[in-house]
């Protein structure tokens, strides 16, 4: 497995660093705002949360990109239907997935498409519970320079994570989500005929 | 003793001591006379002799008085069924001869069969067959035939030989076990004789033997067991006669337990990942005696619908448990969570006494 992992990133790397112009490698941190429209969620949590979110872009070949995503949240609600207990939600949503970059003068806009899986740790009622569940998501980042290596990130996604509460019940975990963000470029070899 | 005189019939006539009668002017020349003074009687005979008449005669009495003396005794008062003897002992002859008896019937009940057993012994014995008045007549006569009679008057009425039984004592006794019980058997009564002999008995007792301390007309059981007992008691009297049985109910309680009594609700809640049911039971606890026989500690216990067992078994914290003095009533409440949503549980609310025995207990079922 790490094997494979390893190998892996060392081909997504060693395809950025043929890259010959254009940021190769990114990465941005922003705070997320988080919408979960299920009403299993709203009902015990609050539907809108923010929470930061550390995402890892590489570029491979032309303007297609691999990226990798992380973020947490941390939030508390109350039980359901009586608000007799408190509730405690924290939560780390990983992320990865392909998109590409279209680069438009000082902004590049971003589509993608990826694969995330949402842990959960819940504390109620005296109890805990954990979960994992994996969906799906598609977004649209626009990055906009705002310096050399500097970029401000507006990204706009959706995810759909569905949670099976038993045989015949499901909701989804996730929902959109807007996040602002600031990134840079990290440039691990120079090559000669980059162009800034 | 014979006399012999030679009287002239003139003489005997007018003297006016003597008077020989005759309706058809004969004379027997041998008959019985008596005295108009002195009732005393004579045998005589006549005895021709020439013109005059040769009269002989023998006194049947010595002396006048003589006649023997009847006693039947004194009048009795007697019961239907039973034997009555007569008594003639205080007959007698002044001259020391030997008494004959007879006893006979001179009255008695129209309907009744009475015979007199002994008519010629100098006691006799009479059973009244019916109630009413009977007159017995007692003839006594001597050899030389003097006789003499007497009655005696029995009065029969119908008596009531059986003695009554009665138990007095405690209907309810509630106490702390074991506990003596004294029941009382001095208003037993019989209106003939008096009550000799008390029978006590246990006729039914939750264990079986109950001790006890016999004191003949008072008896201490000692009781161990609560319960009810039955007890009787048959006395006798001085006459032998036994007394119908009477029994006599105590029942022995050491405390009535309260009742419980309650309802209860689910409720369910969820977070995210978490469901929780839980139970609120308000349970009431009420005596309805007022001999109490309070729980040292309640408890609860749950089990779910599908399990054979409760489970172990949770205290009720006593200064959770509220009582209203007013009504008598004591309420609490018990809060249960954990429940898993969709399986009923079965509840059992119990009273525990010191012994850790179940003293009184509620399920429910949510």
């Amino acid at each position: 497995m790490k094997r494979g992992l390893t190998i892996t990133l060392l081909l997504i790397f060693s395809g950025a660093l043929s890259a010959d112009y254009r940021p190769k490698i990114s990465v941005s941190a922003g705070w997320g705002g988080l919408f979960r429209p299920a009403r299993e969620f709203r009902q015990v949590y609050r539907p809108f949360t923010m929470a930061p979110r550390l995402k890892l872009d590489v570029r491979t070949f032309a303007g297609a990109s691999l990226f990798a995503a992380i973020q947490f949240t941390r939030e508390r609600g109350t039980s359901w239907p009586d608000p007799d207990y408190e509730a405690e939600l924290s939560g780390s949503c990983t992320e990865i997935g392909l998109g590409y970059q279209v680069f438009t003068g000082k902004a590049a806009f971003y589509p993608y498409l990826g694969y995330t899986q949402l842990f959960l740790h819940e504390k109620a009622m005296d109890q805990s519970a954990k979960t994992r569940a994996g969906g799906m998501l598609a977004g649209l980042a626009i990055n906009m320079y705002i310096a050399r290596r500097t970029f401000i990130m507006i990204d706009l996604s959706y995810s759909v994570i569905n949670y099976q509460v038993d045989a015949a019940n499901s909701f989804n975990l996730a929902g959109p989500r807007l996040q602002f963000g600031v990134g840079t470029h990290l440039r691990l070899i120079e090559s000669r005929y980059s162009v800034e | 003793m014979i006399k012999t005189a030679i009287i002239a019939i003139l003489a005997f006539t007018t003297g006016g001591s003597w008077m020989l009668h005759s309706s058809d002017e004969t004379i027997n020349t041998q008959g019985r006379i008596e005295s108009k003074f002195s009732s005393q009687r004579y045998d005589y005979t006549l005895i021709k002799q020439g013109n005059q008449v040769k009269l002989t005669w023998r006194d049947i009495c010595e002396a006048s008085g003589t006649q023997p003396v009847a006693s039947a005794g004194s009048d009795v008062k007697a019961c239907v069924g039973a034997a009555v003897t007569l008594n003639s002992r205080g007959s007698y002859d002044p001259l020391g001869m030997t008494l004959s008896r007879s006893w006979y019937w001179l009255t008695r009940p129209l309907d009744s069969l009475a015979v007199i057993s002994g008519a010629d012994a100098e006691m006799c014995h009479i059973v009244p067959d019916k109630p009413g008045e009977y007159t017995v007549g007692l003839e006594v006569w001597t050899s030389d035939n003097r006789r003499a009679t007497d009655s005696v008057s029995i009065s029969a009425t119908v008596c009531d030989y059986t003695p009554r039984a009665a138990i007095a004592g405690p209907a309810d006794i509630c106490g702390k076990l074991p506990l003596t019980i004294k029941l009382d058997g001095s208003k037993s009564h019989t209106k003939e004789g008096q009550i000799v002999k008390y029978y006590w008995q246990v006729e039914s007792a939750p264990g079986g033997y109950v001790k006890y301390i016999n004191n003949g007309q008072e008896i201490d059981y000692i009781i161990e067991l609560s319960g009810n007992y039955v007890f009787s008691l048959v006395v006798e009297n001085s006459l032998r006669y036994l007394s119908d049985k009477v029994y006599f109910q105590v029942r022995i309680s050491d405390g009535e337990p309260p009742t419980i009594t309650g309802q209860g609700e689910r409720s369910s809640y969820r977070t995210l990942l978490i469901k929780k049911d839980t139970a609120t039971i308000n349970v009431r606890i009420r005596f309805e005696s007022d001999c109490k026989k309070e729980p040292v500690e309640y408890v609860y216990l749950r089990r779910a619908e599908n399990e054979a067992q409760f489970g172990p078994a949770r205290l009720i914290p006593a200064d959770t448990i509220k009582n209203d003095p007013r009504t008598g009533i004591a309420s609490l409440s018990i809060y249960d969570d954990y429940l898993l949503g969709g399986v009923a549980y079965i509840y059992l609310v119990a009273g525990i006494s010191e012994e850790g025995k179940v003293l009184t207990f509620m399920e429910l079922a949510l």
